[in-house]
């Protein structure tokens, strides 16, 4: 029997290589399927699936992720128990049963080719298991073999056990105390050294560095840092950790340092000929560092995401100078008219006048509108909260607001720029 | 006296006019400041190829087309480089996508605090990792706008500053002033239920002293899925000639 766990989480690529460890205890043999997914094989092992979906549950307690757990024979269709609930076990021959009412999209098929079977009348997993092997295979190429086999449940492949890296670290443990920023980076040069040396030794780069300072007063901090291209060089990570460093403020004499590599690659970067201009990498993850250094939070990227309210229609996270994602960015046609932007504005109560339901007047004292367009009414109803109404009003001096009315209040929300 | 004639003469003539000529061609162009195209022709042609590199003032009030000019940039710069946003907490991600901004390639820098905010400016410009820059500035010391705009000269970026009321930069200072003033709006369904905004017209005063044209330019900002929604329209109410020509224009 497989087990597969989904866990989902904030900065989970930091922790990931954490969590695979926790895992270790599960189970002999961890699969690593990509971040937030993992196969644990568990032939040989006491207890039943129940039982160790909640060792899993329980070894992973002490990261704040969400964790969910799926027991099959099959590995493609553990991840489809763990995706569909929690805890849901598939026993052994029962795999096509279960898999037939998912859709196409489970399988990991491209888009394009699902509108092909889509026209074909083929819309559920069920519909391409009961489809003749050979004829689909000939119709549809040599991947098509491993979507019917999946659909199946016939895949029976075995799990490829993650490798395993001896930690990368340096310590400074009793042997005095640093009391200046100078001896403090001197004795974090002498660290990085020594990490840097063992990398190169072992053909290793570092993608990341944590750094666990312990102070004269039993505190202890603990910074990690991403480079933007793993890196084994002396001078790029001491630049990296100066530029993070350099609006830290210790209460307390350092009296030990503790540098590991994390991350840890094979040696070796791509290198692009017949690039005009382009930015320095760890130039990137130092002005990174830096900022984070001076605001006390990250610089941050956003995401889009579906939600019912305009304002929730997205979300930031970390920026990290991960460059090769950037270099795939997909370059679409630039509009051939600007956008008139929203911005948004901390939502705050305003008054409002109406006549006839619509409004005719914004704050107080009233501005007069010379504009009004709308409603658009949105209600979350999965979560339960009640119908809003947005407009778009003017003012007579051009400005542009988005405005919400919601109950019985209205709330300023948005101006056009 | 005797002369004796170059047997050279014509061959060193040759070769004397065919170095001139050669030089007269690979003669260098003289060096062109590199300049951000904003992909909007008549803007483009007005500014003398695109936004300046150095200090860029966009001033007027909200909705007078001045965030539709900095998203622009943002989106145009983004397919090449890293460019950067300092959000005091009204920045709607939604937005700069429609506008073309690739979120994979835009820093967001929150701060709120003015003090913050110049000295994360500094050090966002002095990294010399973003292309394009903007901010809404605050009342900034004269010798705070001087550090900027050199430090965006030196570096080759555009830092492109929104100008609230009350907030001036030193005269001089910026590469280019671009000063907006919203013109009219186009509305969908006026009077009726779920009737939509759908963009401004807006007015673009170049002032500089390098640009060749310092006309007023009137320019339109509307969304992109309404656009069509007009076109449509007029298309319907226009006559077949007319409707063939437009047609024919927007092929």
């Amino acid at each position: 029997m497989l087990l597969c766990a989904i866990v989902e989480g904030e900065d989970l690529h930091c922790r990931w290589e954490e969590l695979l460890d926790a895992l270790d205890a599960v189970s002999p043999t961890v699969e690593d399927a990509g971040l937030g997914s993992a196969y644990l094989d568990m032939h040989g092992i006491l207890g039943e699936p129940a039982r160790w979906c909640a060792q899993v549950r329980a070894t992973l307690a002490p990261f704040p992720v969400d964790v969910r757990c799926g027991c099959a024979e099959d590995a493609f269709c553990a991840g489809v128990a763990a995706r569909h609930a929690d805890g849901c076990v598939v026993a052994a021959g029962g795999e096509a049963e279960f898999l037939s009412p998912f859709p196409l999209s489970a399988l990991g098929i491209d888009p394009r080719t699902i509108e092909r079977f889509v026209l074909l009348g083929i819309e559920r997993i069920g519909e391409l298991a009961a489809l003749p092997h050979g004829a689909f295979v000939r119709r549809f190429g040599a991947r098509a073999a491993l979507w019917h086999l999946r659909a199946n449940g016939a895949e029976r492949r075995s799990l490829v056990p993650r490798a395993f890296t001896l930690p990368i670290e340096a310590n400074a443990l009793g042997e005095g105390e640093v009391q200046t920023q100078e001896q403090l980076l001197f004795a974090l040069r002498v660290l990085i050294g020594r990490i840097s040396e063992s990398c190169t030794r072992r053909g290793r780069s570092a993608g990341g560095i944590r750094v666990d300072f312990f102070c004269d007063d039993a505190s202890e901090r603990n910074i990690e840092l991403f480079f933007a291209l793993p890196t084994a060089e002396e001078r790029a990570i001491f630049d990296v950790l100066r530029a993070r460093l350099e609006r830290e403020r210790f209460d307390a004499p350092v009296v030990g340092m503790r540098v590991r590599a994390l991350r840890l690659e094979e040696a070796g970067s791509s290198q692009m000929l017949f690039v005009r201009e382009r930015v320095q990498r760890q130039d990137l993850a130092v002005a990174l560092a830096r900022l984070e250094g001076l605001l006390g939070e990250p610089v941050r990227r956003a995401r889009l995401r579906p939600a019912h309210a305009f304002e929730e229609r997205f979300s930031f996270e970390r920026f990290t100078p991960d460059l090769a994602a950037v270099e795939e960015v997909r370059v679409s046609a630039l509009p051939a008219l600007p956008l008139p932007p929203l911005q948004l504005i901390a939502e705050r109560e305003v008054a409002v006048e109406l006549r006839g339901g619509v409004p005719i007047a914004l704050g107080s004292p009233p501005s007069v509108l010379c504009e009004c367009v709308g409603p658009w009414r949105t209600q979350d109803v999965a979560r339960e909260l009640p119908p809003r109404d947005e407009y778009d009003v003017a003012l007579s001096d051009g400005r542009w607001y988005r405005i919400v009315h919601r109950q019985t209040r209205w709330y300023l929300c948005g101006v056009y720029e | 006296m005797l002369s004796v004639a170059d047997p050279h003469a014509t061959r060193r003539a040759a070769f004397r006019s065919l170095k001139e000529r050669l030089a007269a061609v690979q003669r260098p162009a003289p060096p062109l400041e590199r300049r951000l195209p904003c992909e909007l022709p008549a803007l483009d042609l007005a500014l003398g190829g695109g936004l300046p590199i150095g200090l860029v003032t966009l001033e007027g009030a909200a909705s007078s087309g001045r965030g539709a000019i900095a998203f622009r940039a943002l989106a145009v710069a983004s397919r090449s480089a890293f460019v950067a946003l300092l959000d005091d907490g009204a920045c709607y991600p939604p937005a700069l996508v429609e506008a073309g901004v690739l979120l994979e390639r835009l820093l967001i820098v929150p701060v709120r605090e003015g003090r913050l905010l110049a000295r994360a400016l500094d050090t966002l410009l002095r990294s010399r990792v973003c292309r394009v820059v903007v901010v809404r500035a605050r009342a900034w010391s004269a010798a705070i706008w001087g550090r900027f705009s050199q430090l965006a000269r030196e570096t080759g970026s555009t830092l492109l500053t929104f100008l609230d009321e009350g907030v001036h930069a030193p005269a001089g200072l910026p590469a280019l002033r671009l000063r907006c003033r919203n013109e009219g709006f186009v509305l969908c369904g006026r009077g009726s239920v779920g009737s939509a905004f759908l963009g401004y017209t807006f007015c673009v005063e170049p002032l500089a002293r390098t640009l060749p044209s310092r006309s007023p330019l009137s320019l339109q900002a509307m969304r992109a899925s309404e656009r069509m929604v007009l076109r449509e329209r007029a298309l319907r109410s226009a006559s077949a000639p007319q409707r063939a020509a437009q047609m024919q224009s927007a092929i």
